[in-house]
């Protein structure tokens, strides 16, 4: 029998704020374990909020009885640690600055009201079994979502300045936010174009491509991209990784399962060629397929196949180079979309702002922007910056068909 | 327990038991049972409030001294307009104690799933599917340096589908549940199933791609309640409100928002996923107008909004789970009924679209609805299956365009999945609606 525990620790400070102040400061240091039990090609699992018992132990011995099973090998001999942290703060000090941040804001757009949270998230997941495994990982991440709006407006809220990033510089987060604050002022109309340039962070493209890669309705003929492994589906600039790197924020290099990739990361499109599909180790068994460490889950869960962080290969180009002129409509919100079972994406764009020569130029009304997902990571795809032109993060620019 | 003088102090104990059983593709493939336990302690000193989650639930009183040295005490506190509206309730509301859930065994619960099995296996070109069972029961208790002292309890059992047909490179991925308060009433349901499964076989392999345009909508009494709770809950939770003039101003009560037959509320008192006889800060539930007869009749509250908006509270202060604050949040969300039959709503439309099911929803200026299943309409008749990515339409417009609504009328409620607010997700909510009718809905 091997014996293993799954722990996570979460220590937070989330600052609420309302009206441009914080109005509240919760603190948060919750441990969950999972303890596993392998044995007989059988998992029992217990859970418990704190630290694991003798008792937590015992009932997970004892839920081996209920036969689910697992015939995989646990991980072992494998001993690693990673401390992705950057910029460690005290509560005092997160505090201060945000309200330093805050102060910032309100003196510069009087006539924006900003609200929500400002939040410190520090998460230690460990993977340790008495087979010899040994994984730690440890992350910091500093996240801005303030939603902002109009004194004027009617609207719950009409734009929202973010961050997120292992750092917490309030000049930094200032600028990005007053870039685009700067542009909620002025309104401008839409391009008369059939269709324009977004800029857009990538879940947009990657939650349909999510379903359609799961490696088990891949390899069960109930995926959009079944039975197509090794065509080029894609621009060749196209290229899609698991991503368990320190790119990714708030990611362990292991997943629920403690597989780990080399390099920290596995391609999925490469070349706009579709090479593998996600796989947790019963994928890859069932199917003969390769493991790309996408397992996840609860703490108590058995380990299941989950969506993996993923990350596009950066076209080694800034954001300017990639639309090499062309007017763009940088999308802050685009919410409520999805797409059809072949592959048809449609979404509004609520808040968005046209962007020219690497500048905002003011807010664009709202639109409807619509395109099939191999036009949209095909021909009509621009590029994956190398910069972080806002909100600290890499920005895709596709190409979609829009309407008024 | 001590409560720190010149400050508002308020705990909420949580107890949570739930199960998790799910067969994948015939092969079990979870059994999981659980009992979380947490505390979240609130300090207020008229100023800011003072939050700590913690599951030792032995160091309650440690961490209300800890959050209170950082509050300034206030001799005042008890005038303070917050504090005055936080209701001093002393009840105990446990109304799952004989059929709780976590008293059934756990053997009992796989076979009662595995009766399950054969329903999903009988349909040819299920290429995946998972069958669940999941139940939790839940007790809560809140104690307040008012001297409030509440405890209630809140339960379900629901058996869950989730199945692909493979249509031939066209996968159709949807899910079925049956939602109950008790475990006998879930061991029996076989029939519904195959009756749902059947139906969105057929739906699955004779969809066509809709052709997008302007259409009017019939939306069931399930989608109606997601279109009222996105098209014009989120707009009523009060916290967007604090402070804000223009806001207050366009927002005012008896201000017309929507058709005359349009009426909307909120509320925690029916069962089902909805069910919330207190707040998380120990407010009574209460049946709240929203729209009434298509004016602005009211808005939903915690104790902080109703303060700051000088309005009463509603019982709408919710937390997701122990480990986060509440904020002003849905329960049941409902458009009431018309009187109409549902044939004549149908006889009505010429060219249209119903949206039978959906995947996800959301509400800001514009509204969305994920469809999952939906049919044309042509004169008046459900005609082909199609398949649609999003509807939307603005939500100050679309309230005024609903020109029918059925007598029939069901409050649904949810399995899995939930509402969300920014960090908060998935908060625990039921949908009520008839059939409604509405124009000028865009369809892509």
């Amino acid at each position: 029998m091997i014996k293993e525990l799954y722990r996570i620790e979460t220590v937070e400070t989330s600052l609420n704020v309302t009206q441009g102040f914080v109005d509240s400061i919760r603190r948060k240091h919750i441990v969950k374990s999972g303890c596993r039990v392998y044995e007989g090609g059988c998992i029992g699992i217990a859970g418990t909020l704190g630290e694991a018992s003798h008792a937590t132990w015992a009932q997970a011995v004892s839920n081996l009885e209920r036969k689910v099973p697992y015939p995989y090998a646990p991980a072992q001999n494998q001993v690693r640690k990673e401390d992705r942290r950057e910029e460690i703060l005290d509560s005092r000090t997160f505090t201060a600055r945000t309200e330093q941040l805050l102060e910032r804001l309100r003196a510069a757009f009087p006539r924006i009201i900003f609200s929500n949270k400002v939040n410190m998230t520090q998460q230690t997941v460990t993977l340790t079994n008495d087979a010899g495994l040994d994984y730690h990982s440890r992350d910091l991440v500093y996240s801005v979502v303030l939603l902002a709006k109009d004194v004027d407006s009617a609207a719950v809220f009409d734009s929202a300045a973010q961050y997120v990033g292992r750092t917490f510089d309030v000049d930094m987060i200032f600028e990005d936010a007053s870039q685009v604050m700067a542009a909620h002022t002025k309104a401008v109309p839409l391009p008369e174009v059939k269709t324009l340039p977004l800029i857009i962070e990538t879940n947009l493209v990657t939650d349909p491509l999510a379903q359609a890669l799961n490696g088990q309705l891949f390899h069960r003929n109930a995926s959009l991209l079944s039975g197509k492994t090794g065509q080029q589906l894609f621009s060749p600039a196209v290229s899609l990784y698991v991503d368990r790197t320190a790119e990714n924020l708030g990611e362990t290099f292991f997943d629920a399962e403690g597989s780990v990739l080399p390099g920290d990361q596995c391609a999925l499109i490469e070349n706009g060629v579709l090479l593998r599909p996600y796989a947790d180790k019963k994928t890859a068994a069932d199917f003969g397929a390769d493991n790309t460490a996408s397992a996840g889950g609860n703490y108590n869960d058995l380990p299941q196949l989950s969506v993996p962080g993923m990350r596009f290969s950066s076209s080694g180009k800034d954001l300017k180079e990639l639309l090499q002129g062309r007017d763009a409509a940088f999308v802050v919100m685009a919410s409520g979309g999805d797409c059809t079972p072949e592959g048809m994406l449609a979404t509004p764009v609520q808040t968005s702002y046209l962007y020219r020569d690497g500048k905002l130029l003011g807010k664009l009304p709202e639109f409807s922007a619509r395109g099939s997902l191999f036009d949209l990571l095909g021909k009509n795809y621009l590029g994956y910056s190398q910069d972080k032109p806002f909100n600290g993060v890499k920005c895709l620019a596709i190409e979609a068909e829009i309407t008024k | 327990m001590e409560f720190p003088a010149g400050l508002f102090t308020d705990v909420r104990y949580e107890s949570v038991y739930s199960t998790t059983i799910s067969f994948e593709n015939g092969v079990l493939k979870q059994n999981k049972t659980a009992l979380e336990q947490g505390a979240f302690i609130r300090v207020f000193d008229g100023r800011r409030w003072y939050y700590s989650a913690t599951t030792d639930l032995n160091s309650v009183q440690e961490e209300i001294d800890g959050l209170a040295a950082m509050a300034a005490p206030n001799p005042d506190i008890l005038r303070d307009p917050v504090v005055k509206r936080l209701e001093a309730n002393r009840d105990v509301c446990l109304r799952y104690q004989d059929t709780d859930v976590s008293k059934i065994s756990n053997v009992d619960k796989v076979a009662a799933l595995e009766r399950y099995l054969p329903v999903v296996q009988e349909l040819d070109d299920v290429q995946m599917s998972v069958l669940s069972y999941f139940d939790t029961h839940t007790e809560k208790h809140i104690v307040s340096s008012l001297g409030a002292d509440v405890t209630f309890d809140y339960q379900r059992a629901s058996i869950h589908m989730r199945y692909t047909f493979g249509c031939g490179g066209t996968p159709f991925t949807n899910a079925q549940h049956e939602y109950r308060e008790t475990f006998a009433e879930v061991t029996d349901l076989q029939d519904s199933f195959r009756k749902k499964l059947a139906e969105d076989w057929q739906y699955a392999h004779n969809a066509v791609p809709v052709t997008p345009g302007v259409y009017t909508c019939i939306l069931s009494p399930l989608v109606a309640g997601v279109f009222a709770h996105e098209s014009f809950g989120h707009k009523s939770e009060s916290d967007f409100m604090i402070g804000d003039e223009t806001m207050r101003r366009e927002w005012a009560l008896g201000t017309r928002v929507g058709a005359e037959i349009l009426n909307i509320y909120d509320t925690g008192v029916p069962t089902g996923s909805g069910y919330v006889p207190y707040d998380d800060e120990g407010t009574k539930a209460r049946k709240t107008y929203l729209i009434k007869d298509g004016i602005l009749t009211g808005r939903l509250h915690s104790a902080y909004t109703a303060a700051a908006l000088e309005e009463d509270v509603t019982g709408n202060a919710r937390a997701v789970t122990f480990e986060f604050e509440p904020i002003v949040r849905m329960t049941s969300t409902c458009i009431g009924p018309g009187n109409q039959t549902v044939e004549e709503l149908f006889a009505g439309v010429k060219e249209g679209v119903y949206i039978q099911d959906f995947k996800h929803g959301s509400g800001m200026s514009t509204f969305t609805i994920a469809p999952n299943v939906a049919y044309r309409i042509r004169d008046g008749k459900l005609a082909e299956p199609v398949r649609i990515a999003v509807i939307t339409g603005n939500v100050m417009e679309t309230l005024h365009k609903i020109d029918s609504l059925s007598q029939d009328w069901q409050l649904c409620s949810q399995s899995t999945g939930g509402c969300g607010k920014m960090e908060q997700f998935p908060l625990r909510v039921a949908f009520g609606g008839p059939y409604v009718r509405v124009r000028d809905i865009q369809v892509q």
